[in-house]
């Protein structure tokens, strides 16, 4: 009884903590699409997440930008290509 | 590989996946998808990239940051430092220590067009403050459910209740703040700034919305605040400090009354006492205002006392509704009756100031008493209308509730009482208003004080003023009676052309009879005849035979006037202004007769223009003869002036404010050198600086320099005259007009910069620097003393002068000569002959004269130059006036 009660609060602490994690986190991308958006990066928030979360794994940002930048330009021709 | 290594390798492979999936919308099935999977998967596993510099990239921020600040968007610099920051703070993925720089750096790869893409931006400043806007959150996307928060599936149902409460209370406290605000406001409406307005606004416009507004819950407030209007004997100190802030602006009658007087009247305080329910002034103590807050004073006074109004009449509106608003009405009356009455009266006054300023300018002499009194009539007109419309309003509130002095307006109580209380009998309260206005208006008063030689203060003899005033009034009255007569009839006579010759004949003459006799005469036939024609010149005797016809067929000019006697008076008024004071007639005249200078004889014109002491245009008309090179009429109107000025004719009222040119002796040239004297009146304490001493030498120094650019003018003119004679041929007489010229032009520079402009500079220098009165006085008698040295018209150096003006004399003489020499084509062959051998040994004489006196001037310049070495300007002076030397 006693461990079930220790378990469930254990529980309850966690989920406050990752609710109050999740909030945060969620601020975080708020502020960096905040920034994106300021230095016109056009990206919007889910592709920022991909990139953040990329970049918290160790890929370089020069790289990833690189990557990015490609297959814009990229995707651009394709779209041109297809319309015509 | 290590269990971390796979999950790292797994990790980035979901990543990659997103990645290409969310950027080229390409699905896993897709060929496109792998080659951008294989792309994508080389280049940022085998990249050759350095790992980031934090450094850098702080670098790189910053030069963005003032990018942004230096294309006028700091606000946008701002907003993106402080975001910087705020994720700088933010709790990330600890692999790496520089995360957040990791971030910025890709963003700032990323970045495109950032300065067009900010111009039209506004950046977001509530995004670090609210806590979720979007209603996309991440964990909604499917695929990302389990991004970054590594939550199990159990507790996502959990989750979003919670979010879904978040939400909740985030929308309950907005609305918290909308009502906070909105108290705010009412606050604000209600603030101590807004009551005036308000109440003004309510009060004046109709008295339905005041009403409302009086009937209205929120002015609950207000209502009661109207109880605060009590004496100070009931006490209710304890409720005002209860109330609020915005009706303890007034709380106390007694401050109320004050600051309306001080800022109607200037009235001190202090001054101010209460007793027994009435105010008391125990003295005036007035302050100085000007017109403008005058106006604005009386301004601010009208909505004090609309205050004090309106703030009472809740309590009186239940009592008496029908008596208050008659009140009302009264009061609003008055007020704005003191208002329009204060403007007018400054309109009136300023007018009468212009006017008094222009006199001034326009005589240009001491401010003459007629013309001033002139002017204030009709301005004091206006004022004595102001007063009355005073003393009817006066009235009126005197008979307000039975003259028993108990207004529900404390203000008007006030001044009910003080004109009360103050005035010996009752009925003298008007007598009192006036003198409140005019206390308040002390300084226009002391104006008119001071143009009409009145010499007593308001306190001394305050209520002869306004029976001076009157009594001026009537004075004015007859004159400008007798003015618009002469207007009448002595104008039209003016016109008719026989008229005038004989008036000007008879002002020009200055003979037996006293120039004032004549005038008169002229006058008296002018008016009685009524404007007949007079062809033959008359005598005294024979317009006294006309005069007694006149007298007794009665003329024309006589049925305007009444009164028999008044004919002599504005006679000698019609003198007066003719000779000193009335422009426009003396304009007439002069105008007449410069129409008719060719009917006239340029001696009479000139005894006229003397007659009137018009000396600046006697100075014009002499300019114009003398430019005329006419020397038979220069020596005529020599002559005249000589005569005129033998007979001791009194200019002394003519020349106390400016310099004027007095001809005083007889000489080649009317203006020449020894003809003309300043003379000049100044102000205390310049005229300790510029004492009669130094005028002599002024004078002295100024003559000698107006002889010598007189003569240079003469000399130039005659230069142009004798180029167009001789055009392209070369002439003797073109050369040694050159060699005079040459002298003159640079002794003339000896004279004018070495000497003067070097002085002055040096004595300006000295003044600028002086510490006491004296040493400025000491100054300006060395600068004059040297100057006449180095001019040489101290005693000392007489001979130098004497041979200066020998030379002057020739270049003076030569214009003559070439004006014979240009005018013998017009004579005949025998004549031009015999004229052209004279002009020819002239021309000889005077060249030989003039370079045995530069040649001998030369010697003593260097005579002087040996004996005082101190005057380095006269040595170059000797080189550059030998004009052989010169050019050798």
């Amino acid at each position: 009884m006693q461990t079930n009660m220790n378990g469930s609060n254990m529980k309850s602490q966690l989920r406050v903590s990752s609710l109050s994690e999740k909030e945060e986190a969620q601020e975080t991308l708020e502020i960096i699409h905040e920034m994106s958006q300021i230095l016109n990066c056009g990206l919007d928030r889910q592709q920022l997440a991909i990139l953040v979360s990329m970049i918290e794994n160790g890929v370089n940002p020069e790289a990833l930008a690189l990557v990015v930048n490609e297959m814009k330009t990229e995707l651009n021709t394709y779209k041109k290509i297809h319309k015509q | 590989m290590s269990n971390f290594q796979k999950q790292r390798e797994q990790q980035f492979e979901e990543d990659l996946e997103k990645f290409i999936i969310y950027f080229t919308g390409f699905g896993p099935s897709q060929k496109n998808f792998e080659i951008a999977h294989k792309y994508a998967s080389s280049n940022l596993k085998y990249h050759t990239f350095l790992d980031p510099d934090a450094h850098q990239i702080e670098a790189k921020f910053q030069d963005i940051l003032i990018k942004l600040q230096v294309m006028s968007r700091p606000d946008t610099a701002d907003y993106l430092n402080t975001l910087f920051q705020e994720l700088k703070k933010r709790k990330l993925k600890q692999d790496y220590n520089d995360m957040p720089h990791r971030i910025l750096g890709l963003l700032l790869l990323l970045s495109s067009n950032l300065i067009e893409h900010n111009l039209n931006r506004e950046p977001n400043k509530n995004i670090l403050k609210r806590k979720q806007q979007d209603n996309m959150s991440i964990s909604s996307i499917e695929s990302l459910k389990d991004w970054k928060f590594e939550t199990s599936s159990e507790e996502e149902d959990e989750e979003e209740n919670k979010q879904e409460d978040i939400q909740v209370n985030q929308r309950n406290e907005t609305t918290r703040e909308v009502q906070q605000k909105a108290q705010q406001n009412q606050t604000l409406i209600s603030s101590k700034d807004q009551l005036p307005n308000v109440l003004w606004h309510m009060s004046f416009n109709t008295k339905k919305s005041f009403n409302e507004f009086v009937s209205s819950t929120d002015s609950s407030l207000q209502i009661r605040s109207s109880q605060l209007f009590l004496s100070e004997y009931q006490n209710k100190s304890q409720e005002i400090l209860k109330k609020p802030r915005i009706i303890n602006m007034i709380t106390n009658e007694k401050d109320v009354v004050v600051a309306v007087l001080y800022s109607f009247l200037g009235l001190q305080s202090d001054l101010l006492t209460f007793s027994s329910g009435q105010y008391q002034l125990t003295d005036f103590d007035v302050r100085h205002m000007s017109h403008d807050s005058l106006l604005s004073s009386t301004q601010k006074f009208l909505e004090y006392a609309t205050i004090v109004c309106h703030l009472k009449k809740p309590l009186n509106m239940i009592q008496k509704p029908s008596l208050l608003n008659i009140e009302i009405l009264i009061q609003e009356q008055f007020w704005l009756g003191v208002r329009s009455i204060l403007s007018e009266f400054d309109q009136a006054v300023t007018h009468l100031l212009e006017q008094c300023i222009y006199d001034e300018k326009l005589c240009q002499q001491k401010v003459d008493r007629s013309i001033t009194l002139m002017y204030l009539s009709q301005s004091l007109q206006d004022w004595f209308v102001i007063i009355k419309q005073i003393n009817l309003v006066a009235q009126k509130i005197s008979t307000i509730e039975g003259n028993n002095g108990t207004f529900n307006s404390p203000t008007l109580t006030i001044l009910y009482n003080l004109c009360i209380q103050n005035s010996l009998q009752p009925q003298h309260n008007q007598v009192y208003l006036q003198k409140l206005f005019l206390f308040a208006l002390e300084p226009y008063i002391k104006l008119l004080d001071k143009y009409l030689d009145y010499n007593s203060t308001i306190t001394d003899s305050f209520e002869n003023l306004p029976v001076f005033l009157q009594s001026c009034s009537v004075q004015l009255k007859n004159i400008g009676q007798a003015f618009q007569i002469f207007q009448k009839v002595g104008l039209p006579a003016l016109k008719q052309i026989q008229f005038r010759k004989n008036l000007i004949m008879r002002l020009c003459e200055v003979s037996e009879t006293s120039p004032t006799k004549s005038i008169q005469t002229t006058l008296q036939y002018c008016t009685l005849s009524g404007g007949h024609k007079f062809h033959e010149p008359f005598t005294l005797t024979k317009l006294k035979k006309d005069e007694i016809l006149t007298q007794e067929q009665e003329s024309y000019s006589i049925k305007d006037i009444k009164n028999p006697n008044l004919i002599k008076v504005f006679q000698k008024e019609i003198v007066k202004l003719i000779k000193k004071e009335d422009q426009n007639i003396q304009n007439i005249l002069l105008d007449y007769l410069n129409n008719h200078l060719q009917f006239i004889k340029l001696h009479k014109y000139l005894r006229c223009l003397f007659f009137f002491e018009r000396v600046d245009l006697m100075q014009q008309f002499i300019e114009q003869i003398a430019e005329s090179q006419s020397l038979a009429r220069l020596r005529a109107i020599q002559n005249t002036i000589q005569d005129l000025l033998s007979r001791n004719f009194n200019f002394n009222n003519a020349y106390e404010l400016q310099p004027q040119l007095i001809c005083q002796q007889n000489s080649q040239f009317l203006l020449s050198h020894k003809s003309v004297n300043f003379k000049i009146f100044l102000p205390h304490p310049i005229d300790l600086i510029i004492n009669e001493n130094s005028l002599i030498l002024y004078n002295k120094i100024m003559q000698f320099l107006l002889f010598f650019k007189n003569s240079k003018l003469h000399l130039q003119q005659s230069q142009v005259n004798l180029k167009k004679r001789f055009k392209n041929q070369q002439s003797k007489f073109l050369h040694f007009g050159n060699q005079l010229t040459h002298f003159i032009t640079n002794y003339e520079y000896f004279l004018f910069i070495s000497i003067i402009q070097v002085q002055t500079d040096l004595f300006l220098d000295k003044v600028n620097k002086s510490l006491s009165f004296q040493e400025i006085i000491n100054n300006h008698n060395l600068y004059l003393k040297t100057i006449s040295d180095k001019m040489f018209l101290n005693q000392k150096s007489e001979s130098i002068l004497e041979a200066i003006y020998k030379v002057i004399d020739i270049v003076q003489n030569y214009p003559m000569l070439i004006e014979r020499v240009t005018s013998l084509d017009l004579i005949d062959q025998i004549t031009k002959n015999i004229e052209t051998m004279r002009i020819e040994s002239e021309f000889t004489k005077m060249k030989d004269s003039f370079n045995q006196q530069i040649s001998a001037l030369i010697l003593l310049f260097d005579h002087y130059t040996q004996r005082f070495t101190h005057a380095p300007e006269i040595i170059e002076c000797i080189l550059k006036v030998n004009f052989n030397q010169f050019y050798k």
